[in-house]
């Protein structure tokens, strides 16, 4: 894999502060599953299950459970922070995953304002992608936190 | 000991005939009728020899006319065969591309990266990998990549025999930390796949599946539908293609049919590998549940679960809980394979019958029939040696064998029905068929039961000479007694045509009484439509010799078998001053009546002997004792009939032909009726087998058969054949369709060409245009004179009609042409010649239609 950019390496950076909060099982595997949300991020979020694989295990239990989400959500923090988008919804985030390889903004100064934004953006992208409200309203309290940290 | 197989590889085997038997179908068919100015070679040969079908279905009698076709027919032997070879290399060339290129294509497609090149995951997984490695007895782990993508606990194993790989998710990696032993578990799942050699089987098999499609199925669609592919411009589109789109479908839908087929298949064999791995992973982990904190696939319905590549949870759970079930013969592996087989065969043949060699009269039948009985012997094989294992593990489950052989025999009669020489063809269920077509799977699952018996006897120990006395006695039965399966088909005409008519023949012989003692012989003596009967009844006598010879205690069963058939003997020549007290009469007429009643006391006895000696000794012990009484029923039939050299009756040059069959029915019967109270030990105690014993035994067999092949004469019995009548008539449609596909339809369509072109050159009213298509309409008459006639009389007449019309007016026309002053009238102005022609052509076209219409079988 090429060299990660600025806004990569922030995206990763972010989900791994998230899933050490939400799910701390999952940081190993996160390391592996952050390059791939790079190269595919559609592979990544797609709930589609290849168990049938030939040759393969057949198992179809999903491990990294809440990894895909935070690096979802980490690329829509990255978006608010800079400034570009508002709300990003799951169907776009595969685009804003790969406009982060041209990328050159990096965050500024953690502004209410784009706090707000970002922590907003969270809880909607997770309730698109899982329609679980208690998920992300915790994805957007943990958000919020990290952000608060980052002042 | 030997190992046990699992029968993936032999599925695999059957596969991989089955496309490349497709493969031979397809370029013989793209050879016959692409590659030359006809339509189909073969007919064009029929013309050429006036050998056409005929309307009771049976062959042309005239030995002529099939010396000429084949003589016709060699010259394309080797260039069909050279075309097929390069149908087959190209298959194997994409095969080897795709086997090879599909490591990287997975690759590259998944994005995966190898586990050296991220060094902190690497320094992770290597002590968990390398102690996999070690407990699977891999000597090198394989090459790991990471699916950095996959976010479920999922492996897969990939790659070539060589260089073997395994692929591991993120999910999984995460679960290195969560739960080790579910991680270990899943890790070896993917080695023991290595380590069971599915990779290079599973790949070369999607390999060759896939190179199938490019190089057999595309072509096939593209050849029926798309013209353009008929190589030559002068090519005529495909025989009824332009007109019955029902029969177009149902070509191509059998051959769909049959890429699903295999498709199903391949998934099944899949499943089965899978769970083999899960069986290897509990043998090395100790652990009958290892997956029990993940879920192992999705709940299925039923149809799902056929075309997955993974079993359900339920059965992985099963094999693991008890890996013993992977040793009993599966009932649909059974059956892809017969029809796998008989496919393959059948296509084969069909490839073979297009380049000209597979013939009736020039031993290639016999040939194949040997080839077919090795085939078929494989998996009966199989499927006893795996069976026995099962059961002598302590497996529990009812018709082990039965199940898995009727489900063969079904396989192979399903194969008859759809591969696709055969796929235009509804079925017709027609009464001796279905008895035929009935009767080959029952007689496949009495076979496999037979196999799995003798399987028991054999024990562990199968590669040894005993083993392969079983091996080749298989063989033997597959090819004596299933040989001629395919005649199940032709079974009405070998009823009506033959069977029939001695069966009505003789059946005016004697009284009321003697009539279906004197039929009943008469059908079990040429019921039998093998062309080898010695080969039946070596098969027949093999079914008692092996079980005694694998037997520990032979005499056990020797014994008592040869004492109940003396005593049967005995009652039995009680009865002979009775026939002839009855009938007295000396003339062949009294003499036939007598043998068959001989004969049926004979099977009579068999029948009360097999019923007693099942009963109290086992049905080998049965099988034994009615097979000698048939034995010394054959020699005392030969001392009574015998007069200055010769016998006095048809019926009792072979009576062991006759007794061989009765016997094996009356045990059949026997084991209907009951279970043997002391039936031989399948077990495998000390050794006392007594080679003498042994060697008589199978030199008492080899006689009896060698009694099959001599035979004393009986010149001036009376007959059971009735005379020959006048030779069989053509069938019209089959064969002016014969004709028409044999290069006639290419001469006719050349008239009507060549005349269309000529009435559209008077509409320009061009000299010149106009003269040259008069030329070329006399060039196309010319072909068509010189051409042999159609079959039929009255379309003879009308063509020869057309084309002296035709070329009357052609020539005129050249004539006038030439010469503007000329004054001579038009010799046809009335279009007579085209109107027969259109009389003739509608004459083809109702042959073609009845023929794809009324399912008459073309060939």
């Amino acid at each position: 894999m090429a060299e990660a950019t600025a806004a990569q390496k922030f995206v990763l950076d972010f989900a791994r502060e998230i899933v050490a909060e939400l799910a701390p099982d999952e940081a190993l595997g996160l390391a592996v599953l952050g390059e791939g949300f790079l190269q595919d991020p559609d592979r990544v979020l797609s709930a589609r299950v290849r168990s049938g694989a030939t040759l393969g295990s057949g198992i179809d239990t999903q491990i990294l459970v809440l990894s895909p989400i935070a690096l979802a959500t980490a690329a829509v923090v990255h978006e608010c922070l800079v400034g570009e988008v508002t709300r990003v919804t799951a169907r776009r985030v595969a685009r804003t995953v790969k406009g982060l390889r041209r990328s050159t903004a990096l965050p500024g100064e953690v502004t209410d304002e784009a706090r707000t934004a970002a922590v907003d953006g969270a809880r909607v992208l997770v309730i698109d992608h899982t329609g679980d409200a208690d998920l992300a309203e915790r994805y957007g309290q943990v958000v919020g936190l990290l952000l608060e940290r980052r002042r | 000991m030997t190992r046990v197989p699992s029968g993936t590889g032999l599925r695999f085997a059957a596969l991989i005939a089955l496309t490349v038997s497709v493969t031979v179908f397809v370029h013989g068919h793209i050879y016959s009728g692409g590659l030359t100015r006809v339509s189909d070679i073969s007919d064009a040969c029929h013309v050429r020899a006036e050998l056409y079908p005929t309307s009771t279905g049976m062959a042309d009698p005239d030995q002529r006319k099939w010396d000429a076709y084949q003589d016709c027919m060699s010259g394309h032997f080797l260039p069909g065969l050279a075309w097929i070879a390069a149908g087959l290399l190209v298959l194997a060339g994409l095969t080897t591309a795709i086997y090879l290129l599909s490591p990287w294509w997975r690759i590259r497609r998944s994005r995966l990266c190898r586990l050296d090149d991220r060094p902190g995951i690497a320094e992770l997984l290597r002590e968990p990998l390398a102690s996999a490695a070690a407990t699977a007895g891999l000597a090198r782990l394989p090459q790991v990549y990471l699916d950095p993508a996959g976010s479920c606990a999922g492996g897969v194993a990939f790659g070539t025999r060589r260089r073997p790989r395994v692929c591991l998710d993120a999910g999984l990696v995460a679960l290195l930390h969560q739960n080790r032993a579910s991680f270990d578990a899943i890790v070896l799942h993917e080695l023991a796949h290595v380590r069971a050699g599915d990779i290079p089987l599973t790949y070369l098999t999607i390999a060759v599946w896939r190179a199938c499609v490019c190089v057999a199925v595309l072509p096939w669609l593209l050849y029926q539908y798309v013209p353009v592919m008929r190589l030559l411009p002068q090519q005529r589109a495909t025989a009824f293609a332009e007109f019955d789109v029902g029969f177009m479908l149902r070509v191509s839908g059998g051959l769909l049919l049959l890429a699903g087929l295999i498709l199903l298949t391949r998934n099944a064999v899949l499943r089965s590998r899978e769970r083999e791995a899960d069986a290897l992973v509990v043998r090395w982990t100790g652990d009958t549940d290892p997956y029990r904190s993940l879920s192992t696939g999705h709940r299925r319905r039923r149809v799902l679960r056929w075309l997955a590549t993974h079993p359900t949870a339920a059965a992985r759970r099963a094999a693991m809980a008890d890996p013993r079930v992977l040793l009993r013969p599966g009932v649909l592996e059974a059956f892809a394979t017969g029809l796998a087989i008989q496919v393959g065969f059948e296509h084969v043949c069909a490839a073979m019958g297009l380049v000209g060699w597979y013939q009736a009269d020039n031993g290639s039948h016999d040939v194949m029939r040997g080839v077919w009985g090795l085939l078929l012997a494989v998996p009966v094989g199989v499927i006893a040696w795996r069976g026995a294992a099962f059961l002598r593990a302590g497996g529990r489950a009812r018709m082990v064998f039965a199940r898995s052989g009727l489900a063969l025999g079904l396989g192979v009669t399903a194969g008859l029905l759809v591969h696709l020489e055969r796929a235009s063809l509804l079925p017709d269920p027609s009464g001796p068929r279905v008895v035929a077509l009935t009767a080959a799977p029952v007689m496949m699952m009495l076979t496999c039961v037979w196999a799995g018996y003798c399987a028991r006897l054999l024990g562990r120990r199968v590669a040894t000479a005993r083993g392969l006395l079983l091996g080749s006695s298989l063989v033997l039965i597959c090819t004596g007694l299933f040989g001629v399966v395919d005649i199940g088909l032709d079974v009405n005409v070998f009823w009506s045509q033959l069977l029939g008519p001695w069966l009505a023949y003789v059946g005016d012989y004697g009284h009321a009484a003697d009539r279906p003692v004197v039929q009943a012989a008469v059908f079990v003596l040429v019921g039998n439509p093998h062309p080898g009967p010695a080969a039946t009844t070596a098969a027949l006598a093999v079914l008692w010799l092996v079980p005694v010879l694998l037997s520990p205690r032979p005499a056990r069963i020797v014994r008592p078998g040869l004492l109940g058939a003396g005593v049967a003997v005995a009652g039995w020549l009680a009865l002979f001053p009775v026939w002839r007290a009855v009938s007295p009469g000396t003339g062949p007429e009294e003499t036939l009546i007598r043998s068959a009643w001989e004969i049926a006391a004979a099977a009579a006895a068999q029948l009360a002997l097999a019923v007693i000696l099942h009963r109290r000794r086992g049905w080998a012990t049965a099988a034994l004792g009615t097979w000698s009484v048939g034995t010394a029923a054959t020699i005392t039939l030969w001392l009574a009939h015998w007069h200055a050299g010769q016998l006095d009756s048809l019926l009792t040059r072979r009576p062991l032909q006759i007794l061989a069959v009765t016997g094996l029915a009356a045990t059949v019967v026997a084991l209907g009726t009951g279970v043997a109270r002391r039936p031989a030990s399948t077990t495998v105690s000390a050794d006392r087998r007594r080679p003498a014993v042994a060697t008589a035994l199978a030199a008492y067999a080899a006689a009896c058969v060698a009694s099959i092949v001599w035979a004393p004469t009986s010149v001036g019995a009376a007959p059971i054949q009735p005379p020959d009548g006048p030779p069989p008539p053509i069938h019209r449609a089959l064969a002016l369709t014969t004709w028409y596909g044999g290069g006639g339809g290419v001469r006719v369509d050349g008239i009507v060409k060549t005349s269309d072109a000529w009435l559209r050159s008077v509409g320009s009213k061009d000299p010149v245009q106009i003269a040259a298509a008069c030329q070329g309409q006399l060039r196309a008459l010319r072909a068509a004179a010189v051409f042999p006639p159609p079959p039929m009389a009255d379309v003879r007449a009308d063509l020869s009609d057309a084309i002296a019309h035709i070329t009357a007016n052609a020539e005129w026309c050249v004539e006038v042409t030439a010469d503007p002053t000329s004054t001579r009238p038009m010799p046809d102005p009335k279009g007579r010649g085209l109107q027969s022609l259109l009389k003739a052509q509608r004459a083809f076209y109702r042959a073609q239609l009845e023929v794809v219409d009324r399912q008459v079988p073309f060939r």
